[in-house]
């Protein structure tokens, strides 16, 4: 599994971000792991006791357990980190490690910046304080200045949208309450460096917008963000890299298309409902690239969709069609492809296809290359992963401006 | 490069942060809201769901006393040789409140730094802070709720008449005792999160220090009691032993603490809040992720 991936840094890609009111980088780095591996003793029984420290019983009880090994990962001001893993692979150890509440047992971590880690929405909530007085607690371990956090609570106990609870004790909150008010003070904190664990799947689907409007923010504005989170979709359309942890072991690093069609790849036993193992006959092999030859595509960026073929028997009357699908959902768009194929295709070949402008939206989706004959029941379809992000040069981030003509008249 | 924040540069290493005793003071002087608030929450939840809420900080002190002064002094008759005042005072009970304010907080202070730290290990696991705060926040709780108790000690004096300029030493007093309850929280705290036991143990010494320390009987009595040289110069130099003497001093005689006393005092605090904190320091860290 490990042998084919890619490692390295994906600063290629970077897209620049609008960096408004910050100071320039002293140091291209924000967070800098090097070789760090973490080692717990879980000890077999749990009554620690000087006795058992005296006769030295619990050592026979107690073993080593490594939660990360050799794990180097740097992240480049200003970009976005995503670590993915199973439960209990060590990629919250690992995060926990860049903001302190863990020290590595070997190797160094360097961090550039002011950190603000959410490893849990509402941590540190005292429960018999109410919320408004909770906000204050919250806002002093996070570093927020006391008068900041007294000019922004207005707004706080606005966006937890706890109504009158807030005067209330915390103890009475539901947890998703809670979680409402720890992300809310959250929002109002000014970080260089964010560091956050799973915030996005607490809550209901009005809570996820809002975290995820959130990051997206704080991508914009230049903040440095390492992110674990389950949801592939973040993965592949925020972060720069994704490192991904496997047994405590960086099993991939590098571009967050191909780190997470891996994972995913692994997931599902190497059987991926989007993308079929690829046949040795029919089409045999398909990418849909960018300029910079990325698997994926930028709106309103060119994008060439390249493909090779193995037809053992031939296709009369061959037609090309080629078709976009928001994923799981209908055909969004497509093109028809040229009609002096000739008489039978067969053998060995490829296919590319280019466009210079991609006409779609930031999102994902799959494309499908479909060779069918004009005169009988031979079709042939492949098809593979196209997520799309904003490009950097398009003016708008969340879709693709079809452009127009506009005319507004008042009576 | 102009920034209005200072620059953050941080290094996790196996010994832990970069920099040690200087930069952890600075990290905690950061923090200093956090302490502030978890200060402000000791105090205002402490006596939540109770009927006479902040009355039983009077209550308290002022029935221990009447519990000790009835035992010690009244079924027990302990040494009566516990001086006159110059006022003319020779009460047990005023005797024995001056020691026992002191000590109380000393007691008090270094438990509840040892416990303070215990209970915020699962919350450290969660959420970044120095270690050293919670444990400072307890130790701020305990002066705060000890000035009502200074309150009950002067207007005790002031009914029986004792009263006096020198009654200024005894905020100083109650500072120094925090500081060595302080200190030895901070040196026991680790290793009572690795062993219980180490509290344990230690509630239990306290309690045999609390006899062999002159508390519940005069501090002359070591020189007239006890034969060996060594012992009643250790029974002497005991740095509680001295504040509660002292304490006396301004309280109950009126008098100006002696400077070499004072220095003394001030010398044990510093050594003991040293060797805590760098113990502390050490291995604080650690302790809160190695459950």
């Amino acid at each position: 599994m490990s042998a084919n991936s890619p490692v390295g840094g994906g600063a290629g890609h970077i897209p620049p971000r609008s960096n408004q009111n910050r100071p320039p980088p002293s140091s291209d780095i924000a967070i800098s792991v090097q070789s760090v591996a973490k080692k717990f003793r879980i000890d077999g029984h749990n009554n620690r006791s000087v006795w058992s420290a005296l006769t030295g019983f619990h050592r026979t009880n107690s073993q080593d357990f490594w939660a990360l090994r050799d794990v180097s990962v740097d992240v480049p001001r200003g970009s976005m980190l995503g670590i993915i893993g199973k439960n209990g692979s060590g990629k919250s150890t690992l995060l926990r490690l860049m903001c302190g509440v863990y020290r590595p047992t070997e190797g160094q971590i360097d961090i550039h910046g002011r950190i603000t880690a959410l490893l849990e929405l509402g941590a540190g909530f005292h429960q018999e304080l109410s919320g408004r007085e909770n906000i204050f607690m919250n806002a002093a371990v996070m570093g927020m200045p006391r008068d900041r956090a007294a000019e922004a609570i207005e707004d706080i106990v606005g966006l937890a949208d706890i109504g009158d609870f807030i005067d209330q004790p915390v103890e009475i909150y539901s947890s998703g309450m809670r979680a409402r008010l720890g992300f809310a003070v959250s929002v109002f904190l000014d970080p260089e460096i964010l560091l956050a664990d799973e915030i996005i799947s607490v809550g209901d689907v009005g809570f996820a917008k809002k975290c995820f409007e959130h990051l997206n923010r704080m991508r914009r504005e230049g903040v440095t963000t390492v992110l674990v989170t389950h949801n592939l979709a973040i993965m592949e359309n925020m972060c720069d890299q994704v490192a991904w942890i496997h047994k405590g072991e960086t099993q991939a690093l590098g571009n967050p298309i191909d780190v997470v069609r891996q994972y995913r790849d692994f997931m599902t036993g190497g059987v991926n409902p989007d993308e079929p193992a690829a046949p040795t006959s029919g089409i045999t092999h398909m990418e849909a690239t960018s300029q910079d030859g990325l698997e994926m595509g930028y709106t309103g960026a060119p994008l060439t969709v390249r493909a090779g073929f193995d037809l053992e028997d031939p296709i009369e009357e061959p037609q090309l069609q080629l078709q976009v699908h928001a994923l799981d959902g209908p055909i969004f768009l497509g093109a028809a492809g040229p009609n002096d194929l000739g008489p039978i295709l067969k053998g060995r070949g490829q296919i590319e296809y280019h466009i210079p402008m991609l006409p779609v939206g930031p999102g994902r989706y799959s494309v499908e290359i479909e060779i069918t004959s004009a005169v009988s029941d031979a079709s042939i379809t492949q098809r593979c992963p196209l997520p799309i992000r904003p490009a950097q040069d398009h003016h708008v981030t969340d879709f693709y401006d079809i452009g127009g003509d506009w005319t507004v008249t008042t009576d | 490069m102009a920034t209005e924040s200072p620059q953050h540069h941080i290094t996790f290493t196996p010994a832990g942060r970069s920099g040690s005793t200087l930069s952890a003071i600075r990290e905690l002087w950061d923090f200093r809201g956090y302490i502030f608030y978890l200060t402000r929450r000791d105090l205002r939840t402490k006596y939540n769901r109770s009927l006479l809420g902040w009355i039983w900080s009077i209550l308290n002190p002022l029935v221990t006393l009447a519990i000790y002064s009835l035992v010690f002094g009244v079924i027990l008759l302990v040494d009566r040789n516990i001086g006159v005042s110059p006022t003319g005072l020779q009460s047990f009970p005023h005797f024995l409140f001056s020691g026992l304010i002191v000590w109380q907080l000393f007691n008090q202070t270094s438990m509840n730094v040892m416990s303070g730290f215990t209970s915020a290990i699962v919350l450290r696991r969660k959420l970044y802070f120095p270690p050293a705060a919670p444990a400072i926040s307890k130790a701020l709780v305990n002066l705060v709720d000890s000035s009502i108790e200074l309150l009950v000690l002067a207007a005790f004096y002031i009914i029986a008449g004792n009263f006096g300029i020198t009654f200024v030493f005894v905020p100083v007093l109650m500072l120094v005792a925090v500081i060595f309850g302080l200190g030895v929280g901070l040196l026991l705290a680790v290793a009572n999160v690795r062993y219980r036991d180490v509290g344990y143990i230690y509630t239990l010494f306290m309690r045999l220090f609390f006899y062999i320390t002159p508390i519940i009987w005069p501090f002359q009595m070591i020189e007239d009691r006890i034969g060996n040289r060594w012992v009643k110069l250790a029974a002497e130099f005991n740095p509680l032993a001295k504040l509660i003497d002292v304490c006396r001093t301004v309280t109950y005689s009126l008098a100006w603490p002696n400077l070499f006393d004072l220095a003394y005092l001030a010398g044990v605090g510093t050594v003991l809040t040293v060797v805590g904190w760098t113990v502390f320091n050490r291995s604080a860290a650690d302790a809160a992720e190695g459950m």
